[in-house]
């Protein structure tokens, strides 16, 4: 139907279509349901006094729904594919992403009703439902994007209730200054970034970072070369298009919060609330590197991994995994010092971002000779990471939170005695803290590890990432290991306490899921890899392009 | 055989325990409480059933085999020769024999290091390339998954069946005790480690279960925690297992580190994919081998012979096997007397390819297992206690099938496993109905003459006894035999020193026997201690044989009086040759074979791998009935009647004959003070090291590592200092000067 509409108005429309009738729009019926969502959630209070409560229903349902779909899309046998003139692409590394970001923002919903529900104004539900799964929709969109218009546009989607949310308690003083340097950076960066991309499209002259195939019916099909593609076959462009690239870089490390755009982090998670807190952890930081990670994988295809005159895809490779090495590193020293939870847990994202960038740099370039098998192996290594580190940041908040509500503190302090006090809450705990320093019995063993091993077989100057992360896993464990000591060595004589049996839920089944990913190793590694496949990323099968000029 | 439904759900059979387990410990305390063994029940239940339908499938399919198929030809053959043979017949359409060994792989477990493009040119478990150099890049792979052959499936039906019948007895036994759901989850956990060591395809599922089980026998040896006795006795277990998995873990590692791959046989048995395979083709003349997997052959029996002597409690690791029997009698009848301690030697058997060559290590497990059984069998004459009676028996029991498998005997060790799992289970239930009825008291001195009052259990006591002393026509009569016979053939010594072990046996048993059952009716006064958590008020009154603790009994001891037939000599299809098709079985003869003509060392008889003659005339001469049997017959019989003169009709006259052997008889009673030589030759001085080391950690290490946490920390404080101070402006600074740091790396 939706064919029939577009046909007479944009030009090409049935041509771009990979999958001719109606069935085009499956891949997007989530994000459909998320939009639906938010206005389902907007009209609650129209219906119920406690709008809250309700609020966070609607929202679990239309996620639950969203969820749904997903599910039947990733499990359909072909999904690959563009979408809306390109603006769009669905690939198994998209789904694999949204399923993932659903899934936590479904757990950041039931993090909220066992922890903040009772402290927010009565009607301020739907005002924070609206801007969660606002932000929700624009990460899910930065993830299957990479059309420069589109990737701008769901940043700022993802950006803009973000700020919102870090300051939404408003009486909370810390929490509007930290939203305030929230947006002051942001609009910085943002304005880098566009800056950056505008640059880029000067020179190119189309937004599509991949190429477009036309399907003409025969069995040449017409190639639109996208802007990798013309980025490769031109010869110009020098300095400006390094320029770009770093503005595209500069944008992303600030949602990713790489050093040294991460001043905003501590202060933002310290001041939001704690939901808001662990769902900025995970989503925007995973958001921003998948969305990096497909716009990179596809300009270094171009390229066929190889270093062009004009541009030096290893120096981008360089200083991807400097700025990670630098992140990971300032982020562990930094958390070294911390007496907040809060802040503890923001330094430790900013590590956990480091480590992941890392895997990043591999990607544009190899030392191995270009297989089918190695060519997915950074996206493969950092959707098992995120997949990891979501649930061990959920359960770290979760329990966080529930701690800090009962104790009505936020210090590390508190959690002294913690073992006798509340030993569900302290044995999730160490999980967690153990599993974020990447030790087994626990899944953050397999990712850290995954990723290590990923790093090694490339040799070269990635021993030095290696090396760099060893080192910064043994710092870690010393302020991880601080909670676990005082925890269970720590000297307390306040009463026991039952948490919320909600939140334990949570952390029990987060702590459930880390063993579980261990357990399965094999399948699990499987899994991502299935899943790893990056539209567009095809060297080796791709028919030679004839470049057009721009 | 892939039809099969229990071959097909193998899996089953570990899993429905584990659920079980998971289902008592979760919602036993809560919901369960007198009904948690329930679900142990059913999972181990359904678990038995599995277990012997695959047993009985894959009966069916070696009886259809060895109708229809042709005999194999007799004489030397190699297994290259085997399988041309076996792809000629497979070309002409004739399934010659239908190979009953097969791997099923479950999921891929752990896939690391390599890269992936070894992955691909080195497809599954095969990390040979074409040109048959060992992957250099080859990656760490770990299946789970099952290897089923008649060796498994036995060990599956010995487990799985004799486990069901425990953990019905248990449930009566353990009537009352608080923390019962605790009992059953332990159970269920232990039922599904023994299934997963005995079932896995490699090396690491083994450790896995091997660890599993250790970890399930310290939690239920400490069951009764608030008894000091038995925290100890849970902790010791602990500790000397952990000597024995050390040298067991190196072990796997080193087979890792020689052959890159810890299957046994990789896709399936003659593909040369797996380490028992590999070991074979490198020991077989011409074989290729590198020095390294030379050396390697040499050392990774020794090792893996640690990991059994610790879990069999062999000398100098039985210690912890007779304090073991402070945890509840069920568990010690499963735990430490039917399948766990069983589990070194059926890994030995497992492995029987890389240890048939070694000389030196074969050598070593006879002599250490002969030296085991008449160490053991020598303290439990003068031990009082009856369980600490029936525990010496099994460390001798257990030296008697390490004897079997260190003489190149692996099928009577197997079968003595399987007859010992019967009858020391029964005797150790019937203990455990004495010790019931008794209210906690296990003293031979202060009970007698039972008959009366435990009818049933004094005829399954008798038939337990009669097992285990080697009365024919009793399961332990046939297996004992064997061994004895196995030993006389490779070496004198030995068979003398079993024979006279044997004499021991019958006599330390008899000896329990006539005292508690026969003799003077004499019951201990008032309940001596309530400890067990029976209340003594309904003692009285309560019956001392229930049905469900009856029930299992009466099945063991029909187990122990038939168990016998399964390997009756003179039958062509008896456990033997079944065994036979177990590769194991077979790598390990064809190497046996080699490796002793080549050695010039004497014939091994292989039939004692199960291997029979294609030949019917030269099988029909082997006599059914040997010298030995008679010999081992009248050896028994004369303990009996030893026993029966000084502990039946002239009780003094024990007493007597054990003040006139002072000097022995002291020894005996103070169990060669092995405890105390350990007490102080070894751990004292290790005790006296931790304090060293401890000083040492405070003043050194302690400081090391305050001058590396120094660093970060000074560093944390200096980027809250200088950065991070909360000023806007501050952080604008510090990310423009981060900005140029970036563009000068893009632009240099």
């Amino acid at each position: 139907m939706l064919s029939a509409i577009g046909a007479p108005f944009i030009p090409h429309w049935n041509e771009v279509l990979p999958h001719s009738g109606d069935g085009f729009l499956k891949p997007f019926v989530a994000d459909l349901w998320l939009i639906v969502t938010i206005v389902a959630v907007l009209i609650t209070p129209f219906f119920t006094r406690k709008s809250n409560i309700a609020c966070a229903l609607v929202a679990l349902a239309g996620l639950t729904g969203a969820l749904l779909c997903l599910l039947v899309v990733g499990a359909g046998s072909d999904v690959t594919g563009t979408h809306f003139r390109g603006l769009l692409v669905i690939d198994g590394f998209a789904v694999f992403w949204k399923v993932l970001l659903i899934v936590f923002v479904m757990g950041i919903i039931l993090m909220w009703l066992s922890v903040s529900a009772w402290g927010m104004h009565e009607g301020d539900g739907p005002e924070f439902f609206t801007l969660l799964l606002g932000a929700t929709l624009g990460m899910s969109l930065m993830g299957s994007t990479s059309n420069l218009l589109m990737i701008f546009l769901s940043v700022e989607l993802a950006s803009l209730p973000s700020y919102v949310m870090a300051g939404f308690r408003k009486t909370h003083r810390v929490g509007a200054e930290a939203s305030l340097k929230y947006v002051l950076f942001g609009a910085a960066t943002s304005s880098i970034m566009v800056y950056g991309l505008s640059i880029l499209y000067g020179l190119y002259g189309t937004l599509d970072i991949h190429s477009t195939i036309l399907a003409n019916g025969t069995a040449f099909p017409t190639i639109i070369p996208g802007l990798a593609a013309k980025m490769a076959a031109s010869t110009g462009g020098g300095a400006l298009l390094a320029v770009a690239i770093f503005g595209l870089i500069v944008g992303i490390g600030f949602k990713v919060s790489a050093v040294p755009f991460h001043f905003w982090c501590p202060d933002v998670f310290e001041g939001a609330s704690i939901e808001v807190s662990a769902f900025l952890s995970v989503a925007s930081k995973g958001a921003a590197l998948v969305l990096l990670l497909r716009a990179l994988m596809l300009i270094a295809d171009a390229f066929g991994y190889q270093n062009a005159p004009h541009v030096s895809l290893s120096s981008i490779a360089a200083v991807i995994g400097i700025i990670g090495a630098v992140t990971a590193t300032v982020g562990n020293t930094a958390a070294f010092i911390q007496t907040n939870i809060k802040r503890l847990l923001a330094y430790s994202s900013i590590a956990h971002a480091g480590y992941m960038l890392c895997a990043l740099s591999l990607l544009v370039a190899h030392n191995h000779a270009i297989t089918v098998d190695n060519l997915n192996v950074p996206a493969q290594a950092i959707l098992l990471y995120l997949a990891v580190y979501m649930f061990m940041n959920l359960g770290a908040f979760t329990v966080a939170g529930l701690v800090a509500r009962q104790t009505g503190s936020e210090l590390v302090s508190e959690y002294s005695g913690l073992g006798r006090r509340s030993p569900i809450l302290a044995a999730c705990m160490f999980c967690f803290m153990i599993s974020l320093i990447g030790l087994p019995p626990f899944a953050g063993f397999v990712a850290k590890l995954n990723l290590l091993l990923v790093l090694m077989s490339n040799g070269g100057w990635w021993w030095g990432l290696v090396i760099v992360i060893g080192v910064n896993t043994i710092l870690s464990a010393f302020y991880y290991f601080r909670v676990i000591k005082a925890m269970y060595l720590g000297d307390n004589e306040e009463a026991a306490f039952v948490p919320n049996p909600l939140g334990s839920a949570i952390a029990l089944c987060s702590a459930m899921m880390l063993v579980l990913m261990l357990l399965g190793y094999g399948p699990f590694t499987d899994l991502t890899k299935k899943f790893s496949h990056v539209y567009g990323v095809d060297v080796l099968s791709r028919p030679v392009v004839v470049s057009a000029q721009p | 055989m892939s039809d099969l439904f229990a071959f097909q759900h193998a899996w089953l059979i570990p899993l429905l325990p584990l659920l079980g387990a998971l289902l008592a410990g979760f919602l036993g305390a809560r919901f369960l409480k007198r009904q948690s063994h329930w679900p142990i029940w059913l999972g181990v239940g359904a678990s038995a059933v599995l277990s012997f339908s695959l047993l009985f499938g894959m009966l069916a399919l070696w009886t259809k085999g060895r109708e229809s198929s042709v005999r194999e030809p007799a004489g030397k053959w190699t297994v290259e020769q085997a399988n041309l043979e076996r792809a000629a017949a497979r070309d002409r359409g004739e399934s010659k024999s239908v190979p009953l060994a097969r791997s099923i792989k479950w999921f891929d477990w752990i896939l690391a290091g390599g890269s992936d493009a070894s992955h691909k040119s080195y497809p599954d478990n095969d990390i040979r390339s074409a040109d048959g150099t060992v992957n250099p890049l080859r990656p760490f792979h770990v299946e789970a998954g099952a290897w089923i052959d008649p060796l498994t499936a036995v060990m599956l039906c010995v487990v799985c069946g004799i486990g069901f019948f425990i953990t019905v007895f248990a449930a009566g036994y353990m009537k009352g005790e608080s923390g019962y759901f605790r009992f059953f989850a332990y159970l269920g956990l232990f039922l599904f480690s023994m299934t997963i060591l005995v079932m896995g395809n490699n090396f690491v599922m083994l450790y896995l279960g091997w660890e599993g089980v250790g970890l399930c026998s310290y939690l239920l040896i400490g069951y009764y925690y608030e008894k000091p006795a038995a925290r100890e006795a849970a902790k010791k277990a602990f500790l000397v297992n952990r000597i024995g998995d050390f040298g067991f873990g190196l072990g796997i590692m080193l087979c890792f580190l020689a052959f890159g791959t810890v299957s046994y046989y990789g896709n399936g048995p003659h593909t040369g994919s797996g380490v028992l395979d590999m070991a074979m083709a490198a020991q077989l003349p011409g074989g290729q081998i590198t020095p390294f997997q030379q050396t390697a052959l040499k050392w990774i029996p020794f090792l893996l012979m640690i990991g059994a002597f610790g879990k069999s409690a062999q000398f100098p690791l039985y210690v912890w096997l007779p304090d073991a029997m402070e945890g509840p009698t069920p568990v010690s009848a499963l735990i430490h007397a039917a399948t766990m301690v069983t589990a070194g030697v059926y890994m030995i058997a497992r492995c029987s390819t890389l240890f048939v060559q070694n000389e030196a290590a074969l050598i070593t497990i006879a002599f250490v297992g002969a030296f085991t059984a008449l160490f053991a069998g020598s303290i439990a004459l003068r031990q009082f206690d009856l369980k600490k009676v029936f525990a010496y028996s099994t460390v001798s029991q257990l030296g008697f099938m390490f004897v079997a498998v260190g003489v190149l005997a692996p099928v009577a060790g197997v079968f003595h496993l399987i007859t010992h799992a019967f009858f020391k289970a029964l005797l150790f239930l019937s203990c455990g109905v004495i010790m019931h009825a008794m209210s906690g008291e296990l003293d031979m001195r202060k009970f007698s003459g039972l008959k009366r009052v435990l009818p049933k259990t004094h005829v399954l006591m008798l038939i337990g006894c009669l097992a285990l002393a080697g009365i024919f026509p009793f399961s332990g009569f046939f297996s004992k035999d064997e061994i004895v016979g196995a030993a006389f053939h490779h070496n004198t010594l030995l068979g003398l020193v079993l024979l006279f072990t044997a004499f021991l046996t019958a006599y330390y048993t008899f000896r329990l026997y006539f005292r508690v059952f026969q003799g003077p009716e004499i019951l201990p006064e008032a309940p001596a201690h309530a400890s067990h958590g029976h209340g003594g008020d309904e003692h009285g009154s309560h019956n001392h044989e229930p049905w469900s603790m009856m029930l299992p009994l009466f099945v063991l001891a029909i187990g122990a009086i038939l168990a016998g037939a399964l390997n009756w000599p003179e039958r062509e299809r008896s456990l033997g040759t079944f065994l036979y098709e177990s590769p194991s079985f077979q790598n390990g003869a064809v190497i046996a074979d080699i490796a002793f003509t080549r050695l010039g060392g004497k014939p091994v008889d292989l039939s004692a791998f199960g291997r029979r003659e294609a030949d019917e005339a030269a099988m029909g001469h082997e006599p059914p009935f040997t010298p030995i049997m008679g010999i081992s017959l009248i050896v028994a019989l004369c303990g009996v009647w030893l026993a029966y003169r000084n502990h039946l009709k002239d009780r003094a006259a024990a007493e007597r004959l054990a003040r006139k052997l002072g000097g022995l008889t002291t020894l005996l009673e103070g169990k060669y003070w092995i405890d105390e030589i350990y007490e102080n030759a070894i751990v004292e001085p290790l005790k006296k090291l931790g304090r060293a080391f401890f000083i040492i950690d405070q003043m050194v290490v302690d400081g090391v590592v305050w001058m590396i946490s120094f660093i970060p920390q000074a560093t944390g404080f200096a980027l809250k200092l200088t950065t991070q101070r909360g000023y806007l402006q501050g952080y604008a600074a510090s990310m423009l000067f981060g900005v140029l740091v970036i563009l000068l790396l893009i632009f240099w």
